[in-house]
């Protein structure tokens, strides 16, 4: 006769299994103890951490999170090693010899993928804004996480007077710093002069640029144009104006950076 | 992966520090925005610094890089060296730049088991910056909640995920979906 699991081990599993992030039901159904039990366990004390990091939750399984005290890492883990830094040191070499480009250290770039779900979703296509914090520095990197290629520079030239519409209103409503659009030559935008100052840009001053853009071909040739160009040659610089008609409504997305 | 404040951090950070405690190998963090999350870290105030810590003393701590070039040494030293649990918070920046490098970090998603190390990324979003070798290295993925129409189409076509599931999980819920052994 199979012998019945002591009470402490089956409180440990439980636990142990709770803490990977199975649900509470799952676990008290395959340990044949109620979901109460296993709740009371929890309130018990301190779940007991998974020893192995191969205990993973089943697939497909719904997951909480729960937060790990780190101070015992901050002390040593293993005995200092003068080899294994010795071998991690010589890498330094080996990637100097393979990078053929080298970034200059500057400021922290900002992901720029925080903001383009929002145009997803509003504008039903794919729009590249880059929201950068005041004070920041353009860099290279956020300049080529902000290059459209040719399909999407002429979808969104087809459709700017949309575009330019919804993402003035955003700008408007929103509590941001900064905001910066590049590679859209339609709308004639600066990326760095937006980049550093608050935006609210209004509408009227974008559509007029997407109304005088020419009907073209699709393009050829580089699809990015230099962002460093004069930009005297958009105008007069835009001021941040209100725009009462744009300014309604409170600010439409959470950008969470 | 999820929204921002779905609890990816935090549950990437739960998970180092466990399999810190069960491999005894020190746990870099990869603190790509300075976030509170790891605001309670020793912080190493160089590159030179963190493989100190990491690799000489033994010891957890986290970085904030200054560049590419940072990240990219750091992830170099973990290929050549190992044995440590590395988690990089917003990791699609850096996968992003590493690709357009040749860059380490792609390569140590193909080899992370033999380098050996751990290799914990969160991001916000599965786009095209987070490339196909970090799919392809049959990770296990934490789903938090995502609203994003082109992930969760994604993570339908590609997994079975319930796209209603995964774009209405509160906050500090997830789905585990496995994809290796």
């Amino acid at each position: 006769m199979a012998r019945k699991p002591k009470p402490q081990k089956l409180r440990d599993a439980a636990l142990a299994r709770v803490t990977a992030g199975e649900s509470v039901r799952d676990v008290a159904a395959s340990l044949k103890v109620s979901p109460t039990a296993v709740r009371g366990w929890m309130r018990q004390g301190k779940p007991v951490a998974a020893t192995t990091p191969n205990v993973e939750p089943s697939n497909n399984s719904i997951g909480t999170v729960d937060d790990e005290d780190p101070s015992d890492l901050f002390t040593k883990q293993a005995e200092p090693d003068a080899e294994l830094h010795a071998q991690a040191d010589s890498a330094a070499n080996t990637q100097e010899e393979t990078t053929a480009t080298t970034e200059p250290a500057g400021p922290r770039p900002v992901d720029p993928e925080v903001v383009v779900d929002l145009f997803e979703g509003v504008v039903g296509m794919v729009l590249r804004v880059v929201v950068v914090g005041k004070g920041a520095t353009w860099t290279p990197e956020l300049e080529r996480a902000c290059q459209f290629s040719p399909g999407e520079r002429n979808r969104l030239r087809a459709t700017a007077p949309y575009v330019a519409e919804h993402v003035g209103s955003a700008l408007n409503n929103s509590p941001w710093v900064g905001v910066a659009l590049f590679g859209f030559s339609a709308l004639e935008v600066v990326a760095a002069r937006f980049a550093l100052v608050k935006a609210t840009v209004p509408v009227r001053q974008l559509t007029p640029r997407v109304a005088d853009a020419p009907d073209v071909a699709p393009l050829a040739g580089p699809s990015v144009a230099p962002l460093n160009r004069d930009p005297d040659s958009f105008g007069e610089p835009m001021q941040p104006t209100p725009t009462p008609e744009l300014a309604a409504g409170p600010a439409k997305a959470n950008f969470g950076i | 992966m999820g929204v921002p404040r779905a609890g990816k951090t935090r549950l990437a950070h739960a998970h180092a520090v466990r399999l810190a405690r069960a491999n005894s190998w020190p746990v870099l963090i990869i603190d790509s925005q300075g976030v509170g999350n790891f605001k309670n870290w020793p912080h190493a105030v160089s590159v030179e610094d963190a493989k100190l810590e990491i690799w000489a003393k033994r010891t957890s701590c986290a970085f904030i890089p200054k560049s590419a070039d940072d990240v990219e040494a750091l992830v170099n030293s973990v290929l050549t060296a190992g044995r440590v649990n590395l988690l990089i918070d917003e990791a699609a920046y850096w996968l992003s730049s590493s690709r357009g490098r040749g860059g380490a970090l792609v390569r140590l998603l193909r080899a992370y088991r033999h380098a050996p190390a751990n290799v914990l990324l969160t991001t916000q979003h599965l786009s095209g910056d987070v490339p196909q070798e970090a799919l392809s290295c049959a990770p296990t993925l934490y789903v938090f909640r995502c609203t994003s129409p082109a992930v969760l189409d994604r993570l339908e076509r590609e997994f079975g995920t319930d796209r209603h599931l995964v774009s209405n999980l509160p906050q500090g819920q997830f789905v585990t979906i496995r994809t290796g052994f």
